[in-house]
């Protein structure tokens, strides 16, 4: 599987958040050895394009930040709508999971780590 | 030859065309009072976003504070993050006269959730007997910062900046 929403930005990647790869089997794991492949530090997890998420998206996708912590490289979610941020004030949020608002932003952060 | 029965059928004005004509009077006031309504419901909830400096803004609240104005408070500091980019919002509720747990949750939940679009939120002008009913409702503050006063508000937010209020 090819993680086609994955550009690199400044050195960094960014992955435009797409819901339905989240429920592709292996599409972590994909992501996972495609940015330890590419060699970054960084990578921003876009939401611009999603509008709504359900508890469990929400969760994938800070696990999905916390399983690219653990591989060394420095995640931060960016592109949250208002309507979107009002939803996930409900769901559970990691403590160190920064949120931006948007990707300029975020890599602007990543970038100063 | 004229007709001395009066206008002709086809110029004469029956009362069905006059009750049509005061139906349709009435629909159109009707809708100028709903409209009228609409602006004053919408006046009642008028909030002022004070731009502070580029990153910052302040929403001083003043008055009665219920669940739908708290609400309207939300979208609209949410929607000003999103279009001007705003870092820091500052909402002094010390002109408010009384906060219940459901303003009080409402408040707490822009705090969140503008913390999640990069923003971060102050509210400023706890009084100590909202402070204790926040402590005894069990709100989690967690994600928002509170100060007593507005100068300290100012003085968070500069900082968050990158900037230092000073005394002249």
């Amino acid at each position: 599987m090819v993680v086609s929403e994955l550009s690199i930005l400044r050195g960094l990647a960014v992955l435009d958040v797409n819901v339905s790869d989240l429920e592709h089997t292996g599409f972590t794991q994909e992501l996972y050895a495609q940015l330890v492949g590419l060699g970054v530090s960084g990578c921003v997890l876009s939401l611009s394009s999603v509008t709504g998420l359900s508890r469990s998206e929400w969760i994938a996708i800070t696990s999905l930040a916390q399983g690219l912590e653990l591989l060394g490289i420095k995640s931060v979610v960016s592109g949250i709508a208002p309507t979107l941020a009002v939803a996930l004030v409900w769901y559970p949020t990691p403590s160190g999971l920064s949120t931006y608002l948007n990707e300029d932003e975020a890599l602007d952060a990543l970038a100063d780590q | 030859m004229s007709d001395e029965r009066g206008p002709s059928a086809q110029g004469r004005i029956t009362d069905r065309d006059l009750l049509k004509q005061r139906d349709s009077e009435i629909e159109a006031q009707r809708g100028q009072i709903e409209s009228l309504q609409h602006s004053i419901e919408a006046a009642k909830f008028e909030l002022p976003l004070l731009r502070i400096s580029t990153h910052i803004l302040m929403v001083p609240i003043v008055g009665a504070m219920d669940s739908l104005r708290s609400q309207r408070v939300m979208e609209d500091v949410l929607e000003n993050i999103r279009r001007a980019g705003t870092k820091v919002v500052v909402i002094d509720i010390s002109g408010v006269n009384v906060v219940d747990s459901s303003v009080a949750s409402h408040l707490i939940m822009m705090g969140a959730a503008s913390k999640l679009m990069g923003s971060t939120t102050i509210i400023s002008g706890i009084s100590p007997g909202m402070a204790s009913n926040i402590v005894k409702l069990g709100i989690d503050t967690g994600q928002t910062e509170t100060t007593n006063t507005v100068e300290d508000a100012l003085k968070r937010a500069y900082n968050h900046v990158g900037k230092k209020l000073v005394d002249a």
